[in-house]
């Protein structure tokens, strides 16, 4: 039985080492909880002992960059009060999905908040890339008027968008990329080509293909032993001389060092690049030499109203939770094998006519 | 390890299963057809069989709970109500059907009636073989990029309805379904409303696009009759029993709506004597908004995968019922299989 929304308690995981210093962040998060009129809770421990005995006192918690240890999960779901984890972000690389699903515990993330920021971020470096903006600017900025390093340049209407991945963001940009006059091809194993169709996407079988054909590629998966590393030497290979790879996914899932090597190889023209494998980028990594690359600190799925929609989205994705329901972006879905059969996952303002508020 | 028996039932025994042979080539499995006449040879054609797919009816609990071997049953439709989904998730059976197999043919057929309706093609058609010539009678005519859709139902389907008449024709789009992710709303560009009645009183061209449960069982009634606009026009292309059909006729026959266009209603084959067949605002169908030359092949080969699926041990990308993965062991769950489990767009 879940309880009522009264009754309910919310913890909010906040940042380590924050204590006291974030109190003004978690305005948003706590909004659904004082909707339904349930409790929202600070959690202020900082021992693995403390926040144990915090968790039995409460129905759900949220994760906005605390990082719950996976040892934690045998004190919540199917023997603990806490029936699980909603987390502030997108990726969730520190997470055991397995650890949850034996121990019954819902873990969702904040899906898809920063789609239009992502995509935007993507399409900037893209058209950067392919303006050779970097370059150019620098070169005018120091007095130097010359057309003689514009060719090869692409015409980008009718050219190919290479996109690995089509999930939301995925999908944004190729609806972004469409409205270029772009052909887009897309690999990603969990989409049908039935479905794809739906997106205007031609799907490929292979991550290969995606990069022989491609004028441009651009990454957008979860960082997963899968992809990590995905794109590398071999792929560098197989790409065209004038084609720009662009990730604003993670760092790892490129081959930093072949990307490098591919680069000064002159084996692609470009890159663009909001993620790297170590961040912050070491001051020397020869990436940020090169006129060819343009760079950005991690902040693609930035905006105020992103950040604002995460807190809120991930609120609302603690009160499903707790009150019996589904979340909307259920993380670990193999759970429903091991916990009680839950409603369906409603709109916010449905699930609050439910509830009578 | 004996051969695995899929139980192939349908209205003969003699289909040469082309792509269903296709798909499982791989496999060890045999195929039985059965042609059953009643609930009893239903019952006995799945009892050991390891997969069952069915053409039609013979979806109920006693034939289920007679399959006592079956690890899928796996329908070629894209409705799914006449199947004891219930029982089936007891008996740890995976229920797949037909996703995404004729989006395409509905959505068309959907905005074939909307069109059909604003510039009233059928009735122009009868008009002038009835030998008059009176542009006039179909006054007012609407123009339809100032008009309002409102989707009932925002799956494939829906969404493909909303890219064609939202995008395509320009028209204000609202939908109402409160299961969908708010991001799917933004990917699409529609207004979500979270009440049925607001998105009647608004639109002026209702679709409704929703699988046929217990939920959404008359779902469109009187009351929703009541609150639409003496302009509006009613859209059905999914299943008749969602809306409630004497509510139907009643607001037509009382002025309450401007017309419909069905392609479903709550008896098929349609009864003669229905009122719906008699009114010149009425555009009808035979229930076949998802069939095309591909559907029919297509909705083959997805059934065929599904089953292959199963057999080779994994979850199947339309497996409608994922509670029922409690009832099956640990091996049987596919690893990886999240973003296919928790279904289309997620």
């Amino acid at each position: 039985m879940s309880p009522e929304a009264k009754d309910v308690r919310v913890l909010f995981l906040g940042p380590r080492g924050g204590s006291g210093a974030f109190s003004a962040d978690f305005e948003q998060h706590s909004k659904a909880a004082k909707a339904m009129g349930a409790e929202f809770v600070v959690y202020e421990g900082d021992s693995d002992g403390e926040l144990i005995e915090a968790l039995k006192d409460v129905d759900v918690a949220i994760n906005q960059g605390h990082g719950v240890d996976p040892s934690m999960y045998v004190h919540m779901g199917n023997n603990g009060r806490c029936k699980g984890l909603a987390s502030g972000g997108h990726g969730y690389d520190g997470m055991d999905l397995a650890a949850a699903v034996e121990a019954g515990v819902i873990l969702s993330n904040a899906a898809s908040f920063g789609t239009e920021e992502v995509s935007n971020q993507t399409m900037m470096h893209f058209l950067v890339c392919s303006r050779k903006f970097v370059l150019h600017d620098k070169l005018v900025k120091n007095g130097v008027w010359t057309r003689e390093h514009l060719a090869p340049m692409g015409h980008i209407s009718g050219e190919t968008f290479g996109i690995i991945g089509l999930g939301n963001i995925g999908r944004a940009v190729a609806r972004k990329a469409l409205a270029f006059g772009m052909k887009v091809i897309a690999y990603d194993p969990f989409i049908s080509s039935w479905d794809a169709k739906e997106y205007d996407v031609e799907v490929v079988g292979s991550p290969q293909e995606v990069a022989k054909r491609s004028d441009y590629v651009t990454l957008h998966t979860f960082l997963t032993d899968e992809t990590r590393h995905m794109v590398n030497a071999e792929f560098f290979d197989l790409m065209k001389p004038t084609a720009y790879l662009i990730n604003c996914s993670r760092g790892p899932v490129v081959d930093e060092k072949a990307l490098i090597e591919a680069l000064q190889q002159k084996k692609i023209a470009g890159a663009g690049l909001d993620v790297f494998e170590q961040e912050p980028v070491d001051p020397d990594n020869p990436l940020l030499k090169m006129d060819n690359v343009s760079v950005t600190n991690h902040y693609a799925s930035y905006s105020e109203v992103a950040f604002n929609r995460a807190k809120t989205q991930v609120g609302e994705e603690a009160m499903r939770i707790a009150l019996g329901y589904w979340p909307m972006s259920l993380i670990n879905p193999d759970v429903r094998s091991t916990v009680e059969p839950r409603a369906w996952a409603t709109s916010w303002e449905v699930m609050l006519a439910e509830q009578g508020k | 390890m004996a051969k695995q028996r899929v139980v192939v039932l349908g209205p003969t025994t003699d289909d040469p299963l082309h792509h269903e042979r296709a798909e499982m080539a791989d496999l060890d499995v045999e195929f039985i057809q059965e042609a059953p006449q009643s609930e009893g040879e239903a019952i006995e054609a799945v009892r050991g069989a390891d997969a069952i797919m069915m053409r039609g009816g013979w979806g109920t609990e006693q034939v289920i709970r007679a399959a006592d071997a079956a690890k899928v049953l796996a329908v070629y439709s894209h409705g799914f109500n006449h199947i004891d989904v219930e029982a089936a998730t007891d008996m740890g059976i995976i229920v797949t059907n037909g996703a995404g197999m004729c989006a395409e043919e509905v959505s068309n057929q959907a905005v074939t009636m909307a069109l059909s309706l604003n510039r009233q093609i059928v009735q122009s058609t009868l008009q002038l073989r009835d030998g008059r010539w009176d542009a006039a009678e179909f006054h007012p005519i609407e123009p339809i990029d100032e008009q309002t859709l409102g989707i009932i139902g925002f799956g494939n389907i829906g969404r493909q309805i909303a890219r064609k008449l939202g995008q395509g024709w320009r028209m204000e789009t609202l939908v109402y379904d409160p299961y969908v992710a708010p991001w799917i709303i933004s990917e699409y560009g529609v207004e979500q409303v979270f009440e049925i009645n607001e998105l009647c009183e608004r639109a002026d061209y209702i679709v409704v696009i929703v699988p046929l449960n217990t939920e959404t069982f008359h779902m469109v009634g009187a009351e929703q009759f009541d609150r639409m606009k003496k302009s509006a026009f009613f859209i059905n292309v999914c299943r008749g029993s969602v809306a409630d059909e004497p509510a139907l006729i009643a607001a037509l026959q009382d002025g309450k709506i401007r017309g419909a266009g069905l392609d479903v209603f709550e008896q098929e084959p349609v009864d003669p004597a229905n009122p719906l067949l008699q009114m010149s605002n009425v555009i009808t169908a035979p229930h076949l908004a998802g069939a095309s030359t591909r559907s029919a092949w297509l909705s083959r080969q997805r059934a065929s995968q599904q089953v292959a699926a199963v057999l080779r041990g994994e979850w199947p990308s339309a497996g409608q019922n994922p509670e029922v993965t409690s009832k099956l062991d640990e091996k049987s769950r596919m690893p990886g299989s999240a973003g296919l489990i928790s279904g289309h767009g997620d």
